[in-house]
Protein backbone atom coordinates (compact mmCIF):
# COMPACT_ATOMS: atom_id res chain seq x y z
CA UNK A 1 0.00 0.00 0.00
CA UNK A 2 2.96 2.31 0.59
CA UNK A 3 3.86 2.10 -3.07
CA UNK A 4 0.28 3.00 -3.99
CA UNK A 5 0.30 6.07 -1.80
CA UNK A 6 3.75 7.31 -2.73
CA UNK A 7 4.38 8.24 -6.33
CA UNK A 8 8.12 8.49 -5.81
CA UNK A 9 8.62 5.02 -4.28
CA UNK A 10 9.99 3.87 -7.61
CA UNK A 11 12.45 6.79 -7.69
CA UNK A 12 15.44 4.61 -8.46
CA UNK A 13 14.15 3.36 -11.80
CA UNK A 14 15.57 4.43 -15.15
CA UNK A 15 12.73 6.74 -16.34
CA UNK A 16 12.97 8.61 -13.07
CA UNK A 17 16.72 9.11 -13.39
CA UNK A 18 16.29 10.28 -16.98
CA UNK A 19 13.64 12.77 -15.86
CA UNK A 20 16.00 14.16 -13.20
CA UNK A 21 18.70 14.75 -15.80
CA UNK A 22 16.37 16.28 -18.40
CA UNK A 23 14.56 18.55 -15.95
CA UNK A 24 17.87 19.65 -14.38
CA UNK A 25 19.09 20.71 -17.83
CA UNK A 26 15.81 22.49 -18.61
CA UNK A 27 15.71 24.38 -15.31
CA UNK A 28 19.41 25.34 -15.60
CA UNK A 29 19.18 26.68 -19.15
CA UNK A 30 15.70 28.24 -19.12
CA UNK A 31 16.51 31.38 -17.05
CA UNK A 32 19.66 32.00 -19.08
CA UNK A 33 17.72 31.67 -22.33
CA UNK A 34 14.91 33.97 -21.15
CA UNK A 35 17.21 36.70 -19.80
CA UNK A 36 19.43 36.41 -22.88
CA UNK A 37 16.34 36.76 -25.07
CA UNK A 38 15.19 39.89 -23.21
CA UNK A 39 18.66 41.49 -23.42
CA UNK A 40 18.93 40.66 -27.14
CA UNK A 41 15.45 42.10 -27.78
CA UNK A 42 16.28 45.36 -25.95
CA UNK A 43 19.59 45.67 -27.84
CA UNK A 44 17.85 45.14 -31.21
CA UNK A 45 15.21 47.76 -30.37
CA UNK A 46 17.87 50.21 -29.21
CA UNK A 47 19.84 49.76 -32.45
CA UNK A 48 16.71 50.23 -34.54
CA UNK A 49 15.87 53.43 -32.61
CA UNK A 50 19.45 54.67 -33.06
CA UNK A 51 19.26 54.03 -36.78
CA UNK A 52 15.96 55.90 -36.94
CA UNK A 53 17.44 58.86 -35.00
CA UNK A 54 20.43 58.94 -37.33
CA UNK A 55 18.12 58.94 -40.33
CA UNK A 56 16.11 61.84 -38.86
CA UNK A 57 19.30 63.85 -38.16
CA UNK A 58 20.55 63.25 -41.72
CA UNK A 59 17.30 64.54 -43.18
CA UNK A 60 17.44 67.56 -40.88
CA UNK A 61 14.96 69.14 -38.44
CA UNK A 62 13.24 71.28 -41.10
CA UNK A 63 12.17 68.24 -43.12
CA UNK B 1 25.14 93.60 -14.59
CA UNK B 2 24.94 90.26 -12.93
CA UNK B 3 26.46 87.60 -15.11
CA UNK B 4 23.68 85.19 -14.29
CA UNK B 5 21.11 87.53 -15.84
CA UNK B 6 23.11 88.16 -19.01
CA UNK B 7 20.93 86.87 -21.85
CA UNK B 8 23.81 87.09 -24.33
CA UNK B 9 25.80 84.49 -22.41
CA UNK B 10 25.86 81.16 -24.24
CA UNK B 11 23.71 78.64 -22.45
CA UNK B 12 25.12 75.37 -21.12
CA UNK B 13 24.79 72.43 -23.53
CA UNK B 14 21.54 70.62 -22.96
CA UNK B 15 21.90 66.94 -22.03
CA UNK B 16 20.85 64.50 -24.77
CA UNK B 17 17.18 63.55 -24.59
CA UNK B 18 16.72 60.14 -22.96
CA UNK B 19 14.84 57.86 -25.30
CA UNK B 20 12.72 54.99 -23.95
CA UNK B 21 13.56 51.92 -26.01
CA UNK B 22 11.16 49.60 -24.17
CA UNK B 23 8.24 50.85 -22.04
CA UNK B 24 8.99 50.42 -18.34
CA UNK B 25 5.71 48.53 -17.86
CA UNK B 26 6.72 45.97 -20.49
CA UNK B 27 10.23 45.49 -19.09
CA UNK B 28 8.94 45.18 -15.52
CA UNK B 29 6.28 42.68 -16.61
CA UNK B 30 8.87 40.70 -18.57
CA UNK B 31 11.06 40.27 -15.47
CA UNK B 32 7.99 39.26 -13.46
CA UNK B 33 7.09 36.77 -16.20
CA UNK B 34 10.62 35.28 -16.10
CA UNK B 35 10.19 34.66 -12.36
CA UNK B 36 6.74 33.13 -12.91
CA UNK B 37 8.00 30.88 -15.72
CA UNK B 38 10.63 29.55 -13.33
CA UNK B 39 7.93 28.95 -10.70
CA UNK B 40 5.93 26.85 -13.16
CA UNK B 41 9.09 25.14 -14.41
CA UNK B 42 9.87 24.02 -10.88
CA UNK B 43 6.37 22.63 -10.39
CA UNK B 44 6.31 20.91 -13.80
CA UNK B 45 9.77 19.49 -13.10
CA UNK B 46 8.62 18.01 -9.79
CA UNK B 47 5.51 16.62 -11.49
CA UNK B 48 7.52 15.04 -14.33
CA UNK B 49 9.97 13.36 -11.95
CA UNK B 50 7.18 12.09 -9.67
CA UNK B 51 5.24 10.72 -12.63
CA UNK B 52 8.33 9.01 -14.07
CA UNK B 53 9.02 7.43 -10.67
CA UNK B 54 5.53 6.01 -10.24
CA UNK B 55 5.21 2.26 -10.36
CA UNK B 56 3.63 0.78 -13.52
CA UNK B 57 -0.16 1.25 -13.56
CA UNK B 58 -0.03 3.58 -10.57
CA UNK B 59 -0.39 6.90 -12.43
CA UNK B 60 -3.12 7.87 -11.96
CA UNK B 61 -3.72 5.78 -8.88
CA UNK B 62 -6.43 3.10 -9.13
CA UNK B 63 -9.86 4.54 -8.35
CA UNK B 64 -8.87 8.05 -9.32
CA UNK B 65 -10.45 9.74 -12.37
CA UNK B 66 -8.45 10.46 -15.50
CA UNK B 67 -7.99 14.08 -16.49
CA UNK B 68 -10.39 15.18 -19.28
CA UNK B 69 -7.76 15.93 -21.93
CA UNK B 70 -10.27 16.03 -24.82
CA UNK B 71 -12.65 18.46 -23.12
CA UNK B 72 -9.76 20.66 -22.08
CA UNK B 73 -8.65 20.93 -25.71
CA UNK B 74 -11.64 23.27 -26.23
CA UNK B 75 -10.48 25.48 -23.35
CA UNK B 76 -7.01 25.51 -24.88
CA UNK B 77 -8.39 26.65 -28.23
CA UNK B 78 -10.33 29.46 -26.49
CA UNK B 79 -7.23 30.69 -24.69
CA UNK B 80 -4.97 30.57 -27.74
CA UNK B 81 -7.66 32.35 -29.74
CA UNK B 82 -7.85 35.10 -27.13
CA UNK B 83 -4.10 35.63 -27.55
CA UNK B 84 -4.50 35.94 -31.32
CA UNK B 85 -7.42 38.36 -30.94
CA UNK B 86 -5.36 40.46 -28.50
CA UNK B 87 -2.60 40.66 -31.12
CA UNK B 88 -5.17 42.06 -33.56
CA UNK B 89 -6.33 44.50 -30.86
CA UNK B 90 -2.71 45.61 -30.41
CA UNK B 91 -2.38 46.45 -34.11
CA UNK B 92 -5.72 48.27 -34.12
CA UNK B 93 -4.75 50.24 -31.00
CA UNK B 94 -1.49 51.34 -32.65
CA UNK B 95 -3.50 52.56 -35.64
CA UNK B 96 -5.89 54.32 -33.22
CA UNK B 97 -8.80 52.37 -34.65
CA UNK B 98 -12.18 53.08 -33.00
CA UNK B 99 -12.97 49.35 -32.81
CA UNK B 100 -9.75 48.48 -30.90
CA UNK B 101 -11.55 48.39 -27.55
CA UNK B 102 -14.24 46.02 -28.87
CA UNK B 103 -11.58 43.63 -30.12
CA UNK B 104 -9.84 43.87 -26.72
CA UNK B 105 -13.17 43.04 -25.08
CA UNK B 106 -13.51 39.99 -27.36
CA UNK B 107 -10.06 38.80 -26.25
CA UNK B 108 -11.10 39.31 -22.62
CA UNK B 109 -14.34 37.36 -23.18
CA UNK B 110 -12.46 34.42 -24.70
CA UNK B 111 -10.07 34.42 -21.73
CA UNK B 112 -13.00 34.59 -19.32
CA UNK B 113 -14.58 31.65 -21.16
CA UNK B 114 -11.40 29.65 -20.59
CA UNK B 115 -11.43 30.38 -16.85
CA UNK B 116 -15.16 29.55 -16.60
CA UNK B 117 -14.74 26.21 -18.39
CA UNK B 118 -11.78 25.38 -16.17
CA UNK B 119 -14.02 26.04 -13.18
CA UNK B 120 -16.64 23.62 -14.54
CA UNK B 121 -13.93 21.00 -15.10
CA UNK B 122 -12.65 21.40 -11.54
CA UNK B 123 -16.16 20.96 -10.16
CA UNK B 124 -16.57 17.72 -12.15
CA UNK B 125 -13.16 16.39 -11.04
CA UNK B 126 -13.87 17.21 -7.40
CA UNK B 127 -17.21 15.41 -7.67
CA UNK B 128 -15.41 12.41 -9.22
CA UNK B 129 -13.07 12.21 -6.22
CA UNK B 130 -9.92 13.97 -7.44
CA UNK B 131 -8.97 16.34 -4.62
CA UNK B 132 -5.84 18.06 -3.41
CA UNK B 133 -5.12 15.20 -1.01
CA UNK B 134 -6.59 12.19 -2.87
CA UNK B 135 -3.41 11.35 -4.82
CA UNK B 136 -0.12 12.86 -6.03
CA UNK B 137 -1.82 13.56 -9.38
CA UNK B 138 -4.56 15.51 -7.59
CA UNK B 139 -2.01 17.50 -5.59
CA UNK B 140 0.04 18.42 -8.65
CA UNK B 141 -3.04 19.07 -10.77
CA UNK B 142 -4.59 21.60 -8.41
CA UNK B 143 -1.22 23.19 -7.65
CA UNK B 144 -0.09 23.67 -11.25
CA UNK B 145 -3.44 24.23 -12.98
CA UNK B 146 -4.69 26.27 -10.01
CA UNK B 147 -1.57 28.43 -10.12
CA UNK B 148 -2.17 29.05 -13.80
CA UNK B 149 -5.83 29.85 -13.17
CA UNK B 150 -4.82 32.40 -10.49
CA UNK B 151 -2.52 34.09 -13.01
CA UNK B 152 -5.28 34.01 -15.63
CA UNK B 153 -7.74 35.72 -13.25
CA UNK B 154 -5.14 38.37 -12.37
CA UNK B 155 -4.37 38.97 -16.06
CA UNK B 156 -8.10 39.17 -16.85
CA UNK B 157 -8.42 41.88 -14.20
CA UNK B 158 -5.58 43.86 -15.78
CA UNK B 159 -6.97 43.33 -19.28
CA UNK B 160 -10.45 44.39 -18.14
CA UNK B 161 -9.00 47.57 -16.63
CA UNK B 162 -7.07 48.22 -19.87
CA UNK B 163 -10.30 47.79 -21.85
CA UNK B 164 -12.14 50.23 -19.56
CA UNK B 165 -9.40 52.83 -19.92
CA UNK B 166 -9.30 52.29 -23.69
CA UNK B 167 -13.06 52.80 -23.95
CA UNK B 168 -12.65 56.07 -21.98
CA UNK B 169 -9.79 57.14 -24.24
CA UNK B 170 -7.35 57.25 -21.31
CA UNK B 171 -5.26 54.14 -21.94
CA UNK B 172 -1.51 54.64 -22.15
CA UNK B 173 0.39 52.41 -24.62
CA UNK B 174 2.83 51.37 -21.86
CA UNK B 175 0.08 49.96 -19.64
CA UNK B 176 -1.61 48.20 -22.54
CA UNK B 177 1.63 46.60 -23.76
CA UNK B 178 2.52 45.56 -20.20
CA UNK B 179 -0.91 43.95 -19.80
CA UNK B 180 -0.52 42.22 -23.15
CA UNK B 181 2.87 40.84 -22.09
CA UNK B 182 1.27 39.29 -19.00
CA UNK B 183 -1.65 37.88 -21.00
CA UNK B 184 0.70 36.31 -23.57
CA UNK B 185 2.52 34.64 -20.69
CA UNK B 186 -0.80 33.15 -19.52
CA UNK B 187 -1.61 32.05 -23.08
CA UNK B 188 1.79 30.54 -23.91
CA UNK B 189 2.28 28.85 -20.54
CA UNK B 190 -0.96 26.93 -20.84
CA UNK B 191 -0.12 24.59 -23.79
CA UNK B 192 3.03 23.52 -21.91
CA UNK B 193 1.00 22.76 -18.79
CA UNK B 194 -1.69 21.03 -20.84
CA UNK B 195 0.81 18.82 -22.67
CA UNK B 196 2.71 17.87 -19.50
CA UNK B 197 -0.10 17.44 -16.96
CA UNK B 198 -3.03 16.10 -19.00
CA UNK B 199 -1.19 13.40 -20.98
Amino acid sequence: MLSLACAVCGAGNDPSQGSYVVMSIVISLLPLAMLGGIIAWVVVRARKADALDQKTEDVGPSA
Amino acid sequence: MDATLDSTRPSAPTPPRRRQVVPSAVLGTLFFVVAEVMLFSGMISAFTISKAGALPGMWPMPGQPRLPAEATALNTVLLVLSGVVLLVAHRLFKKQSPIAHWVTLAAWALGAGFVALQGVEWAQLLAAGLTLTSSPLGSFFYLIVGGHAAHAVLALGALGWAWLQMARGKLTPGFFFGTQTFWYFVVLMWPVIYARVYF
